[in-house]
């Protein structure tokens, strides 16, 4: 493979794409290729400075009251458009419609024998779900449980707030869109947005989103499934994104502490190249330490406080956690 | 039509297809819905598309209007969404176009920060980035422009954008190929602003 389309392929596993068959040929190449693996870093850092969607601008009130004003002029013409005129009808429209309708006939019939030959079935999420994605557009998760062991990809995926009653709500577009509404603690939305996180199913965009969602809506013991743990705990340690890497540890930091998040802070501590990421690390495993009294944490972190390989800043931030423990 | 802000939407997860069914019918509810879910997502793009704010604010208006006046077209073969964003770019080109605009991109509307000094300054730093993202973002060519956008900040997998563009998806993965090639070196060029702009 030349080492144009490995970056091609590069970019677009960047921009969320599978690229199937190819990404051993493209691994490979990245391992025996230096120029190559400089060039990769180099596009990473720039779609990562590119930001998300979050810089997105909000309609102010006055733009929307003008905007729905001209939308309401256009509906109004639209429906005014729709009135069917009484004119007297000529002589040849009648026969014109006749041999519309056998033209239409002898195509609908010759289109209804092509599409009658069978064809291997293509669904987008497996048959086995307890809901039927395709017909049932909005799922409600309190009714429903979804199943998306298909790993199908989300894209355009939105998050609507908690509202008053505490329900949220995830779109996403698979072949049609979706929208499925639930509690933060409803297990299906800690799947769901488990799910979401988790590397493949969407852009990074919109997995920093997920997290953000994560870090606001899910706090508490009641929220911290084992599986949303766990999804963060991975995404912390292994994502090569060090956005979302970031994200993750700002999430994981706000659920009560946990074997596995201890872990995945220790990781991030001795390897992560971040060192805002590392800083958030020394934080989670502070809160191991008071709340677990966990004597890996703490000896992690001891460990850290007089790394003399380690950044300043982080190496302070470990030893005044130490002293800010409470046992 | 009512101005109620998008709190009080009762519609709030109905799904786009039954709101633009409804626009089809002539209710204003299915109008507002989409209004109120897409009118920021469909401002980021013609905001990054255009450069301008007020401009922005001008097509993304008509790209509702031609909603409405095209609902019938709608086939359903793609989400309205991705339907949303293939009027909205055509209605970005047809801007392009019609006004020969340069490279050079006016960064107006941004509002100043207020608070305290960290926070003012953390505005002016995320302020300054978001020009430098813009200015680098005007030196593309509009082609390339509408496909990184659509993909890194819409998330949308090249197979939608490849139909809302109406070209194929190796030319959408050449464009985003080409498109990062570009800012890459945009980004290496203004190297020391762009890093005070990010530390």
């Amino acid at each position: 493979m030349e080492c144009r389309e490995v970056l091609e392929n590069v970019v677009a596993r960047l921009a969320g794409e599978e690229i199937g068959d190819r990404a051993r040929a493209v691994d490979e190449h990245l391992d025996g290729c230096a120029a190559c693996r400089g060039e990769r870093e180099l596009l990473e850092a720039s779609w990562e400075r590119l930001g998300d969607a979050a810089g997105d601008p909000e309609a102010t009130s006055r733009y929307r009251e003008r905007t729905l004003g001209r939308m309401d002029e256009a509906l109004r013409r639209s429906t005014a458009s729709n009135v069917v005129s009484l004119r007297p009808r000529s002589l040849w429209r009648p026969l014109l419609q006749v041999a519309a309708l056998l033209v239409t006939g002898v195509l609908g019939w010759t289109l209804a024998r092509v599409a009658a030959v069978p064809r291997a079935a293509t669904p987008v999420l497996p048959a086995s779900t307890t809901v039927a994605l395709l017909p049932e557009r909005h799922v409600d998760v309190s009714r429903a449980s979804l199943d998306l062991s298909g790993s199908p990809r989300l894209a355009n995926v939105a998050f609507t707030p908690a509202e008053a009653g505490g329900r949220l709500a995830v779109s996403f577009d698979v072949t049609t869109r979706y929208t499925v509404v639930g509690r933060p603690d409803d297990a299906g939305v800690a799947s769901l947005l488990a799910y979401v996180v988790s590397e493949g199913s969407a852009t990074e965009g919109v997995r920093g989103k997920a997290l953000d969602v994560v870090a606001r809506e899910l706090k508490g013991p009641a929220a911290a499934s084992p599986e949303i743990v766990s999804v963060l705990a991975e995404t912390l340690t292994r994502d090569r994104n060090p956005g979302v890497r970031k994200k993750a540890a700002e999430a994981l930091v706000q659920l009560p502490p946990s074997a596995t998040a201890r872990d995945a802070f220790a990781r991030a501590l001795k390897s992560d190249t971040n060192p805002a990421i590392r800083m958030l690390a020394v934080e989670g495993l502070a809160r191991a330490a008071t709340e677990l009294r966990d004597p890996v944490s703490i000896e992690t972190l001891r460990e850290k406080a007089v790394d003399t390989g380690e950044a300043g800043a982080v190496r302070v931030r470990a030893a005044s956690a130490l002293r800010g423990i409470k046992l | 039509m009512r101005a109620v802000g998008p709190e009080a939407d009762p519609e709030r997860h109905v799904d786009d297809a039954a709101l633009l069914d409804r626009v089809r019918r002539g209710d204003p509810a299915g109008a507002e819905g989409l209004f109120d879910r897409y009118a920021g997502p469909l401002l980021g793009f013609t905001e990054r598309m255009l450069g301008v704010k007020a401009e922005a604010e001008e097509v993304t208006q008509d790209v509702f209007v031609k909603m409405i006046s095209r609902a019938d077209q709608y086939d359903g073969r793609a989400s309205v969404s991705t339907w949303l964003f293939a009027i909205a770019a055509n209605a970005c080109r047809d801007r392009l176009r019609s006004s020969w605009r340069t490279t050079s991109v006016p960064l107006e509307g941004v509002p100043e920060p207020k608070g305290t000094d960290e926070a003012v300054e953390g505005g002016l730093l995320e302020r300054e980035r978001r020009q430098l993202v813009r200015s680098a973002l005007a030196r593309l060519t509009p082609e390339q422009r509408e496909v990184l956008v659509l993909a890194r900040y819409r998330g949308m997998p090249y197979a939608d954008i490849a139909r809302a563009l109406g070209i194929s998806e190796g030319a959408v993965k050449t464009r985003v190929f080409r498109a990062l090639e570009t800012l890459k070196k945009l980004f290496a060029e203004g190297g020391s602003s762009w890093n005070a702009a990010r530390s």
